[in-house]
C-alpha cells in the first residue's frame, strides 16, 4: 500500500526533508552571522542521516537494544516505556565511509568536525560558530552535500536554493588543493635535484626497498620519481573468491595519503591526492588459506594436537590403548 | 464491469481524471471501486479510529459537520481545490466519488497539478515545504514537501486549509495560487448529477474541489472511496 498517514522518523526521506528545511533556514541568513553554521551542522547531520537510511533504515538502529532494528523496521514496540536510540553522528559517518566509496575519509573527517562544532555550541559555553570562517567550511559543507546527496539519487540543485555557487565553491576547493599540492611537488623536487647522484641513487634504493607492495599502494613519487606509497580507506563491497586452497578477498581503497621516503614528499587528503594525479581508486588484495580464513585446524595442528595428546596421555599413565580422546575444538 | 479498459486507463494518465457516466448504478460504491482497482482499506489500516472504506459525502453547515472537515470549516460554500489527506506523509494515490443523490447545479472541480506547478514557478513548486496543521492520528509530525515522488512517481500535496507554510516558498504559494488566472482557466467542472455518476481522480495529478451548495440541494449525497491503484 502506497498510502501512508505518517513518515518513519528514520525513514531517508523524513530527515532528508528536515535535513533540505534546516538548509533553507541557514540559506535566510547572511553568512557572516553565526546561525549560518549552526543550522549548516544539524542539515549536514540530518543529510548523513537520510544517506545512511536510504540503504536502509536499521543502520540507524542503536544495537545496544534490538527493539530499537524493530522500531527501525516500523513496527511498533514491544516493550513499556520503550525510547528509540539511533546511533551518534560519528558512527554514522564512519559507515557511510564504509559503504559510500565517493564519501573518503577527507570528507568524512569534515563532517566530523562539523558536527564537533555543533556539539560546542549546544553542549558548551564556547561560541563555536562565532568566529568559524566560512572560507574554511562552506565549499567543503557543499561537497560533503553534494556526495551525501548523490548517493540517494539527488542533486545539489534539488537541495541548495543557489546549486551554481555551490558549484563554484566545490571547484574552487579542487583548484586550490591543485595549487597547493603542485607547490609542494616543486618545492621537494627542487630540493631532490639539489641532491648528489649518490644521495639520490641511496635514497631510492631504500625507498624502492621500503614501498614494498604489501605495505600500501606503490606509486611513482611526483617529485622524485622513485618508489612511493599510498595508504587509503577500504570502500564498498568485498569481492571474494574461493577456490580449493585459496580465499582471496579484493576491495576498492579510496587513496587517502601518500608518502615517499625517498625526498620526503607527504600528501594527505583525497582532494590532494586527485589533483595531482595520485587519486585513483586501487584495489586491496588479500589472501588465505581456507584453514586462516575459516580458523580451522590445519593437518599439521592436527598431528601436532594428537601428538600433544598422546604424549600427555603417557604421562598420566594412559598408554596407546587408552580411551582417552582430546576435545580438539576447546 | 471488469478491468478498466485501455482506453479508460489512457484517458486516466492524460487528463488526471476519468468520469463514467451512470456506471452500475444499482451496485454498491465499494463493488465499483473493488472492480477499478485495490481498495484502501482505511478501517483495517487504521482499526479504531473511526476511519471508514466507503466515506459517506453530504452537504452539512458548519454546525452540523464533525469538527477537522472542510464542512465544518466551510459548510454549504464552495471548497477549494486541494489534495485529499494532503496532510498524511503519502496521500492516498487515486480517489473515487460516485453519486447516490445529486444535484444538476453543484460541480466538482477538477485542477491539473501541471497548471498549480505552472503558476507557481519550479523554485517555489520544489522548495515549498508545509507541516499539517495538527497532529494526525497522535503519528508523530514530519514535513511534507509539495512535490514528491514515490516510487518514481511525480506527485503534489496541496492543501490551504489542512496544510500550514513551513517556508518562505510555501507561503508565497498560498498567497499566489488563489488569485491565479491560469488556474482559474484549468478548472474543469464536473456534475456528479445522477445516480451512479462516477469520477475518478488521481489524487496525486489533480486538485479537486466543490462548487457552493445551495439550500435546495441540501440532500446531495456522494461517497467516496481511497484506492492505492488501478487495474488495467
Amino acid at each position: 500500500m502506497s498510502t501512508s498517514i505518517e513518515s518513519h522518523p528514520w525513514s531517508s526521506d523524513a530527515c532528508l526533508q528536515k535535513s533540505k528545511y534546516y538548509l533553507q533556514l541557514m540559506e535566510d541568513l547572511t553568512a557572516d552571522e553565526w546561525q549560518f553554521g549552526f543550522w549548516s551542522a544539524l542539515s549536514l547531520e540530518l543529510l548523513a542521516r537520510a544517506a545512511l537510511a536510504h540503504i536502509s533504515p536499521s543502520l540507524l538502529a542503536d544495537l545496544r537494544d534490538w527493539r530499537n532494528i524493530e522500531y527501525s523496521l516500523g513496527r511498533a514496540p514491544t516493550a513499556k516505556k520503550f525510547k528509540p536510540r539511533s546511533i551518534p553522528t560519528a558512527e554514522v559517518l564512519l559507515r557511510l565511509k564504509e559503504m559510500i566509496p565517493e564519501f573518503t575519509e577527507e570528507i568524512q573527517g569534515f563532517c566530523s568536525q562539523h558536527a564537533d562544532k555543533r556539539n560546542s555550541e549546544l553542549h558548551t559555553g564556547e561560541l563555536a560558530f562565532a568566529s568559524y570562517k566560512t572560507s574554511l567550511w562552506l565549499p567543503k559543507f557543499y561537497l560533503s552535500c553534494r556526495v551525501l546527496l548523490a548517493s540517494m539519487g539527488q542533486q545539489l540543485s534539488d537541495f541548495v536554493g543557489d546549486a551554481d555557487a555551490a558549484e563554484a565553491l566545490i571547484v574552487s576547493l579542487s583548484e586550490a588543493a591543485a595549487m597547493a599540492v603542485t607547490q609542494d611537488i616543486a618545492a621537494y623536487a627542487r630540493v631532490w635535484q639539489d641532491k648528489t647522484a649518490e644521495e639520490k641513487d641511496e635514497a631510492s634504493l631504500a625507498a624502492m626497498n621500503w614501498a614494498l607492495r604489501q605495505s600500501g599502494h606503490r606509486v611513482e613519487c611526483p617529485a622524485c620519481k622513485s618508489h612511493a606509497l599510498i595508504h587509503g580507506t577500504p570502500s564498498g563491497s568485498v569481492i571474494r573468491k574461493l577456490s580449493d586452497d585459496l580465499v582471496e578477498e579484493k576491495q576498492r581503497v579510496i587513496p587517502a595519503s601518500f608518502e615517499c621516503i625517498a625526498c620526503g614528499l607527504r600528501i594527505a587528503g583525497f582532494s590532494k591526492l586527485s589533483a595531482c594525479g595520485l587519486g585513483d581508486a586501487f584495489t586491496s588484495t588479500s589472501r588465505y588459506t581456507p584453514a586462516e580464513f575459516f580458523g580451522l585446524y590445519s593437518e599439521d595442528n592436527l598431528d601436532e594436537a594428537r601428538n600433544e595428546g598422546y604424549e600427555e596421555g603417557l604421562e598420566e599413565g594412559r598408554g596407546e590403548n587408552s580411551d582417552f580422546e582430546p576435545d580438539w575444538n576447546e | 464491469m471488469k478491468d478498466m479498459p485501455t482506453s479508460v486507463m489512457a484517458e486516466l494518465r492524460r487528463n488526471g481524471y476519468v468520469f463514467f457516466p451512470e456506471l452500475d448504478p444499482l451496485r454498491s460504491s465499494l463493488e465499483v471501486a473493488e472492480c477499478i482497482g485495490s481498495v484502501v482499506d482505511l478501517h483495517a489500516a487504521y482499526p479504531g479510529e473511526g476511519l471508514k472504506t466507503v466515506h459517506p459525502l453530504r452537504a452539512m453547515k458548519e454546525a452540523e459537520s464533525r469538527p477537522n472537515t472542510y464542512s465544518a470549516m466551510l459548510g454549504l460554500k464552495e471548497f477549494p481545490p486541494h489534495t485529499d489527506f494532503a496532510n498524511w506523509a503519502s496521500p492516498p494515490r487515486y480517489l473515487m466519488l460516485r453519486c447516490i443523490v445529486g444535484f444538476d447545479h453543484v460541480f466538482t472541480s477538477i485542477i491539473p497539478s501541471h497548471a498549480l506547478l505552472s503558476c507557481l514557478g519550479e523554485t517555489i513548486s520544489r522548495r515549498a515545504l508545509f507541516r499539517p496543521r495538527r497532529q494526525v492520528l497522535g503519528k508523530p509530525v514530519s514535513i511534507l514537501p509539495m512535490c514528491f515522488s514515490i516510487m518514481d512517481t511525480e506527485a503534489i500535496r496541496w492543501d490551504p486549509r489542512f496544510l500550514r507554510p513551513l517556508n518562505n516558498e510555501a507561503t508565497e504559494a498560498l498567497s499566489k495560487a488563489p488569485g491565479s488566472v491560469v488556474l482559474q482557466e484549468s478548472i474543469v467542472r464536473i456534475q456528479l448529477s445522477s445516480p451512479g455518476d462516477t469520477l475518478l481522480i488521481d489524487n496525486w495529478r489533480c486538485l479537486h474541489g466543490r462548487s457552493e451548495i445551495g439550500l435546495v440541494a441540501l440532500s446531495r449525497h456522494l461517497e467516496r472511496v481511497l484506492l492505492d491503484e488501478v487495474r488495467a
